[in-house]
């Protein structure tokens, strides 16, 4: 049950960073920020680091999910709570559809990220062609001067914050609960070793479609909370090519074989691009600098530095324990 | 749309083709030797570009004969991406290389945006407007130029796989990397090897290119994504399937664009790849550089 409590841990300091920055609008949106991308990173890496489908196209979902919300909103006047499942359908929907087509034919690794790549930049063309969804100029959603609960419409940030930190922690929680349930367990078997986990009867095409499903809906909840906080989306910012790459670097800098390794990755990039960004007068600094870590991280440390923290901490903890060196080389293995 | 203009689609989509054949060959080439995808190859062909264009404006040198002077600086950055990196990357998981290679294409392009600006530039001369006119179908001098190179560097390409020893070895280790090794042939030199003609190409892609399209730092990843899909298309790691899969490529891009939109026709080679998907994914797992 350890990792239940690490998530508690995590959902604790979330609720401490959000009481934090309550004091201050800077700070409560940097804290938006980075919970957004950090909920993005986590259930990306439910694909690639806990079931090894690398998904270069989940920008395709944060799309689908801002789009929903945008269109809805500003064409027909819905409100989020109509538009919100409707993106989630419909991303799950786009989810099962590109997953039926890319496991039926055993599609792994680079071939998976790339035919994901695909789906996503046609998604891209279609929706900067498309006159109904406001072509590369993006849609503006409709605001009014008072606040709105049921759109969504606050004009101090932490309500945004409250949001986008229960996405976060139920994200989280739902990860944990499904690690360690038949499907985490089956996920990490076909991570290992797929042709192996087969043989001992694990549908494999079922349980990848699973996954690809879950991500893609809690990539279209982000999707859809950035389209009520930014109030604009455009095809450049939810769904560039941009945005799945920032989830891969924040998963991989912050370790892919951990459920809160991204979120680490998140906590540690985000605050620090937007400072670099603040106090830096040239253009994309920030960019370099994660690049350079990004290039670094992924060639030394290839667990990511969650990784590298646990490691180290199981190592002291068995230290004193010589006979302890087994089942630590055996967690390790396991984790 | 009139015949007039799906002749100039056609001829337009042609010259397209072999100019996008010779940037997927190199990448199709690292990719058959090592097994590694390149995300950065379109930035090299980015600073291959800049190359072209600075000989061009700081000296005055004509972009055809800038060939000479940036393809060995490329070939060289080729050997120096496996000496610092990709050596290096082939030790990590594909994920991780994947990473590294995706870092370091965004690396390339905001270094590009702090050296250059963001600015698009263009090689401007008295040929650059002049163009040949047949029948209802014009060609741009500098398409037949760049079009002409790529087909003679294809040609060559072909030759030295197929004809010379060095080739031979490149498809040994394409073919079977421990079975090329216990023959005696030296893995990692071979790996610089294919590095430095892999990105080298691009030396001779640039500088042409430069002289119909505006370089911008993030001209590159649009190649690199076109690259992509041709090689899938044609399977990877294979020769003959890069000149079919930029000919669909090119071609299908060019009528779109004709007939549709700007939009339309970008998003093209990526529905062709799905349709590939779909329809004959054996392709995909093709790997016949080593046959």
């Amino acid at each position: 049950m350890s990792g239940f409590r690490t998530v508690a841990i995590v959902a604790a300091l979330v609720v401490a960073a959000f009481l934090l920055a309550l004091s201050d609008r800077y700070y409560m949106d940097v804290f938006i920020l980075t919970c957004f991308y950090g909920a993005l990173a986590v259930s990306w890496n439910m694909m690639a680091g806990l079931t090894g489908l690398m998904s270069l196209g989940h920008a395709l979902f944060v799309g689908i999910g801002a789009y929903s919300v945008a269109w809805g909103a500003s064409v027909q006047g819905w409100p989020p709570l109509v538009t919100w499942p409707m993106g989630v359908v419909i991303a799950v929907a786009a989810a099962a559809v590109m997953g039926m087509l890319c496991f039926r034919y055993g599609l792994r690794g680079y071939f998976f990220a790339i035919a994901t790549l695909a789906f996503n930049e046609v998604a891209f063309f279609s929706v900067s062609a498309s006159v109904a969804l406001g072509r590369s100029d993006g849609l503006i959603l409709p605001t009014s001067s008072e606040d709105s609960v049921m759109m969504l419409q606050f004009f101090d940030k932490w309500p945004y914050g409250l949001i986008i930190g229960t996405v976060l922690i139920a994200t989280l929680a739902i990860g944990q609960y499904l690690l360690t349930s038949r499907t985490g367990y089956y996920w990490r078997a076909l991570r290992d070793n797929e042709e192996a986990a087969e043989a001992l009867g694990v549908n494999a095409r079922a349980y990848k479609l699973r996954c690809f499903m879950l991500s893609a809906g809690i990539s279209a909840v982000c999707g859809a909370f950035y389209a009520n906080y930014v109030a604009f989306v455009d095809p450049r910012s939810v769904l560039g090519i941009d945005l799945s790459i920032q989830m891969l670097v924040y998963s991989i800098i912050g370790g892919m074989a951990l459920l809160w390794g991204p979120l680490l990755g998140a906590v540690l990039l985000v605050p620090f691009s937007v400072l670099l960004r603040n106090i830096s007068a040239m253009q994309g600094s920030e960019i370099i600098a994660y690049a350079v870590l990004l290039v670094v991280l992924a060639l030394i440390l290839p667990q990511g530095i969650a990784g590298w923290l646990t490691a180290r901490w199981r190592r002291r903890k068995a230290a004193p324990r010589p006979e302890g060196f087994a089942s630590v080389a055996a967690a390790e293995k396991s984790a | 749309m009139t015949f007039g203009i799906f002749l100039q689609a056609v001829v337009s989509g042609l010259a397209n083709a072999s100019i996008y054949a010779l940037i997927a060959v190199g990448l199709t080439l690292v990719f058959g030797v090592m097994r590694i995808i390149n995300f950065a190859h379109g930035e090299f062909l980015m600073i291959a570009m800049y190359g072209g264009f600075f000989a061009w404006s700081l000296f005055g040198v004509d972009p055809v004969m800038a060939i000479l002077i940036v393809t060995p600086l490329l070939a060289l950055l080729g050997m120096a991406l496996y000496g610092g990196i990709v050596r290096l990357a082939l030790k990590v998981p594909e994920i991780n290389q994947m990473a590294v290679t995706l870092g370091l294409s965004l690396l390339l392009q905001h270094l590009a945006l702090v050296l250059f600006s963001g600015d698009n530039m263009l090689v401007t001369q008295p040929r650059s407007t002049a163009g040949i006119v047949l029948g209802p179908v014009v060609i741009q001098v500098t398409h037949l130029i760049a079009c002409g190179a790529s087909l003679l560097l294809l040609g060559l390409i072909y030759l030295i796989l197929r004809r010379t020893d060095f080739g031979l070895v490149m498809r040994a280790v394409a073919q079977s990397r421990d079975g090329a090794a216990l023959s005696g042939i030296d893995i990692a030199s071979v790996y610089k090897w294919a590095m430095a003609v892999g990105v080298g190409t691009l030396g001779v892609t640039g500088p042409l290119l430069v002289s119909i399209l505006y370089v911008n730092p993030h001209v590159g990843a649009l190649f690199t994504l076109k690259a992509f899909v041709i090689v899938i298309v044609g399977g990877l790691g294979s020769f003959g399937g890069v000149l079919v899969g930029a000919l669909i490529v090119g071609l299908a891009e060019s009528i779109a664009g004709a007939w549709f939109s700007a939009s339309i026709a970008a998003a093209v080679p990526f529905a062709i790849l799905i349709l590939v998907l779909l329809l004959r994914p054996e392709g995909l797992m093709n790997r016949s550089l080593a046959r």
